[in-house]
């Protein structure tokens, strides 16, 4: 493995600031464009012209709208992610309080997405085209194939309301947070990491398994050495800097997927603040929220382009198991 | 019980709107209260009532200007309301009396004796007039500023501790229940928008914390009408209405507001949760709405046989799973004033048929949005009863998102698929036909019907001015543009024993609210 030049990682880290303020605009300008705009949502059926200049006014929605993405970016720069024109709070903390249930939920997920994808992966790979690798993969590709808020939605029906041993949503009492509760995180954190983990299980045997299938692995195996000295040896060290890779990579998927799960638990974290920020045209709050989750999704990136570069420059990481035969 | 004695001005409007809605109890079956209240077991003293309902984790608890179910939930039980609306009737709650003048351009309110703020301050006329100056100014409450639009701000006068002059900029006979009952909750004199996160009321409970996405209200025992049964209630956002569901399904909340027909089905034969129906009370009048300005709706048999066409019936049971109501082409069923004496109408293909032969007419189209659940199916189904009069109607579905940007549009659409929260006939009447109404998408008005509609707004008897309004209704119900064709209850997803829940137009209000044992 090799270290990336310090020039090199500037670059990349550069990149990724240059990416996330594109980001940026394009959240901003988006929520600009989206259709149906707060004043007309909020005023309904009791809209007028009048009336809805007169809230728009109110809400400084009649700047243009290069100043007002200045504006709004000299905040965010200062930690001041504006006050919702809706409800007329400042955003900032709830994001920040969300945020943090949301670090609670992905930690978890993928703490577990590590252990069951990478355990279950080298199980599978190690020994490609045996009965366990077949078996593996039926399982995986069938989780793989199932979509998160369905999943989510079979675990309710057997744990919540046919067993009754977890809570069906996951309401935190006012003022506490997520751990005060643990088991309402046990049904959320099941969704992400069935398929999370599903997915990981596959990237990790693909890697394994052209690993295992190569020269050096086939000579020790003919030298006689034990299996587990060479998955240890041999199969690991060389896996070792990909396998991160798929990992960093699960960073940006946890945050899609929150989205997802998040709405269906009524868990509130980040994801379901956005999605209740979208249907309220609360663009403050949108582009808050949003420019958080990006701001993660770019940092899981950039870690992976690094990890790539330790170990093994100029080797792409398999994006998705059809791509999983390296050259 | 909670609400002591009436005034006498609302006393008389409340018998005379009881003797009226006796009809319509027959129709309507359980009004909201009798519905919210029967709970299965006996009431319980203490406890925490856990509710959820869909609205902003910021809402906040600011009333001019809220917009979300959550937080007006949180308020209601927070600010007290000089009149609220309870069934059918309009009671008195912080006023003991509201009194028009002789013309009805001034009302004098009352204000209960030994209310008090949570800060311990008495509720005085001061508050009350600085809350109204608030709710009527446009500036401070784009939500509420039209409605108080009447009010002559600038000359309110406090004549004492407990009296308020309410003078108008013209007449309304109709001040209580048109404006009252829709918004006149009291906070202290003085507040700003920095006060609003105290939460500083005189209503049943008192605030507690409010954090994100969640607020938490504790009994209030120095409460006017009586320290509530409760000890806690959390208000939980809960955005999807599954959610809202499983949460009660579950045991993580026990009561949540609003779930949808299709979810409150899939309970039916749930022993762990009570569907409570609203009532027409609580609910969403929808319709189809024809502008009697554009063609071929000028023509009045045009209206009339798509009135006898539609199979209201059907489309209760199809798009609300029957869990409503069958509507008469009029909005305020199971409200104040609402016209009783008014046949039900029914499908009759063959008159349908030879109106349309009459005026010409085969072909319609009409645009429908998603801006209630089914509103495009409800659009879809009407075009297939027509079909059997020989009528094709083309359904134009449009963006629910984006349906209000067009204005004018919306103004001008000859025929639309559409919804009101469902409010006394009188108001209604009064905002949303007329020539001075800024929503009028039927497009009555002119001559005699203005006439008619300023001068029964304007008189003072109360038996007179309902008269007034049961003729407006008499000839909308006639010749207007609605056609209201059902109403969609609000369906709550209550923990079975959950009681004594009373709605405030869809807002359950907790003041006399229970646990089971």
């Amino acid at each position: 493995m090799r270290v990336p030049t310090p020039g090199r990682a500037l670059r990349l880290v550069a990149g990724a600031v240059a990416l996330l303020l594109a980001v940026s605009v394009v959240l901003f300008v988006a929520v600009q464009v989206l259709p149906g705009d707060p004043v007309t949502q909020a005023l309904g059926s009791t809209y007028t012209p009048e009336r809805g200049a007169q809230l728009r006014a109110q809400l400084g929605l009649d700047a243009p709208v290069a100043e007002q993405y200045l504006r709004w970016l000299g905040g965010v720069l200062r930690g001041d992610f504006g006050t919702s024109a809706v409800t007329r709070v400042p955003v900032g903390p709830i994001v920040a309080e969300r945020a943090g249930n949301s670090v609670v939920l992905a930690a978890a997920a993928f703490v577990l997405i590590a252990v069951l994808g990478v355990g279950f992966g080298l199980f599978a790979g190690a020994r490609p085209g045996s009965g366990r690798d077949r078996a593996v993969s039926a399982v995986t590709l069938t989780l793989t194939a199932v979509p998160e808020f369905a999943l989510a939605t079979v675990l309710v029906a057997v744990f919540a309301f046919a067993l009754g041993w977890l809570p069906a949503v996951s309401l935190v009492a006012p003022g506490s947070g997520p751990l005060s509760q643990p088991a309402i995180l046990v049904l959320p954190v099941a969704s992400l990491a069935l398929y999370g983990g599903a997915y990981t299980a596959r990237m990790v045997r693909g890697i394994v398994a052209d690993i295992a299938a190569g020269p050096h692995v086939e000579a020790a195996r003919i030298a006689g050495l034990p299996e587990h000295l060479v998955l240890r040896r041999h199969v690991l060290p060389s896996a070792a800097g990909s396998i991160a890779q798929v990992l960093a990579l699960l960073v940006p998927y946890l945050v899609g997927g929150a989205l997802v799960v998040e709405t269906v638990f009524a868990y509130p974290g980040l994801g379901a603040l956005l999605a209740s920020a979208v249907r309220a045209r609360d663009a403050v709050q949108v582009e808050a929220a949003g420019l958080v989750l990006a701001a993660v999704a770019i940092a899981g990136f950039l870690v992976a382009e690094l990890i790539q570069d330790r170990s093994c420059p100029g080797r792409a990481v398999p994006m998705r198991p059809a791509l999983g035969r390296l050259r | 019980m909670s609400e002591r004695q009436m005034s006498a001005g609302v006393r008389r409007r409340t018998v005379l709107t009881g003797a009226l809605a006796a009809g319509v109890a027959g129709v309507a079956g359980c009004g909201a209260d009798a519905g919210a209240g029967a709970g299965s077991s006996s009431p319980r003293r203490g406890g925490r009532l856990r509710l959820v309902a869909l609205g902003s984790p910021t809402g906040g608890l600011n009333p001019l200007t809220a917009t979300d179910g959550a937080s007006f939930i949180a308020m209601f039980q927070l600010y007290g309301q000089l009149v609220r609306l309870q069934g059918d009737k309009v009671v008195t709650s912080l006023a003991e009396s509201v009194e028009p003048n002789a013309d009805a351009t001034a009302w004098t309110i009352r204000i209960r004796d030994g209310a008090r703020f949570h800060d311990g301050r008495a509720v005085t006329a001061a508050d009350v007039a600085y809350s109204i100056r608030q709710f009527g100014d446009p500036k401070r409450s784009s939500t509420f500023g039209q409605l108080y639009a009447d009010v002559d701000l600038a000359n309110l006068k406090v004549h004492d501790a407990r009296t308020v002059e309410v003078p108008l900029r013209r007449a309304r006979g109709d001040l209580v229940d048109s404006v009252l009952a829709q918004m006149s909750l009291v906070f202290p004199d003085g507040t700003t928008d920095r006060d609003w996160v105290k939460g500083v009321g005189s209503g049943p409970f008192r605030l507690v914390s409010a954090a994100g996405g969640g607020v938490t209200l504790a009994r209030n025992d120095e409460y006017w009408g009586g320290a509530p049964l409760l000890d806690e209630v959390t208000v939980a956002v809960v955005v999807d209405p599954a959610a809202r569901l499983n949460s009660v399904r579950g045991g993580q909340a026990d009561y949540a507001v609003d779930v949808t027909p299709a979810g409150a089905r899939s309970v039916a034969n749930s022993a762990d949760v009570q569907i409570r129906r609203g009532g027409p009370a609580n609910s969403m009048g929808r319709s189809f709405e024809m502008n009697v300005q554009t063609d071929p709706f000028r023509d009045a048999d045009v209206r009339r046989a798509l009135r006898l066409l539609v199979d209201r019936q059907q489309l209760v049971d199809n798009v609300l799973l029957g869990q409503g109501q069958v509507g008469n082409d009029l909005y305020g069923l199971g409200l104040p004033g609402y016209n009783t004496a008014l046949p039900q109408r029914t499908r009759d293909v063959e008159q349908a048929r030879s109106l349309l032969a009459k005026a010409g007419v085969t072909r319609l189209t009409i645009k429908a949005a998603d801006l209630q659940a089914g509103t495009v199916d409800a659009a879809r189904l009407l075009a297939e009863q027509a079909r059997e009069v020989g009528l094709t109607i083309t359904v134009e579905q449009a963006p629910a998102d984006t349906y209000f940007n067009d204005y004018a549009g919306v103004l001008s659409t000859p025929f639309q698929a559409f919804y009101f929260i469902n409010r006394p006939a009188a108001t209604m009447i009064s905002t949303y036909t007329g020539s001075d109404s800024s929503f009028n998408i039927t497009g009555v008005r002119g001559g005699d019907f203005d006439r008619q509609l300023v001068s029964a707004r304007a008189t003072v008897d109360d038996a007179a001015r309902r008269e007034r309004f049961n003729e407006l209704q008499r000839y909308l119900w006639d010749s207007g543009g609605d056609l209201v064709w059902g109403y969609a209850e609000q369906l709550d997803a209550v923990r079975p024993g959950v009681g004594g829940v009373q709605l405030n137009q869809s807002v359950p209000l907790l003041a006399t609210a229970y646990l089971p044992a």
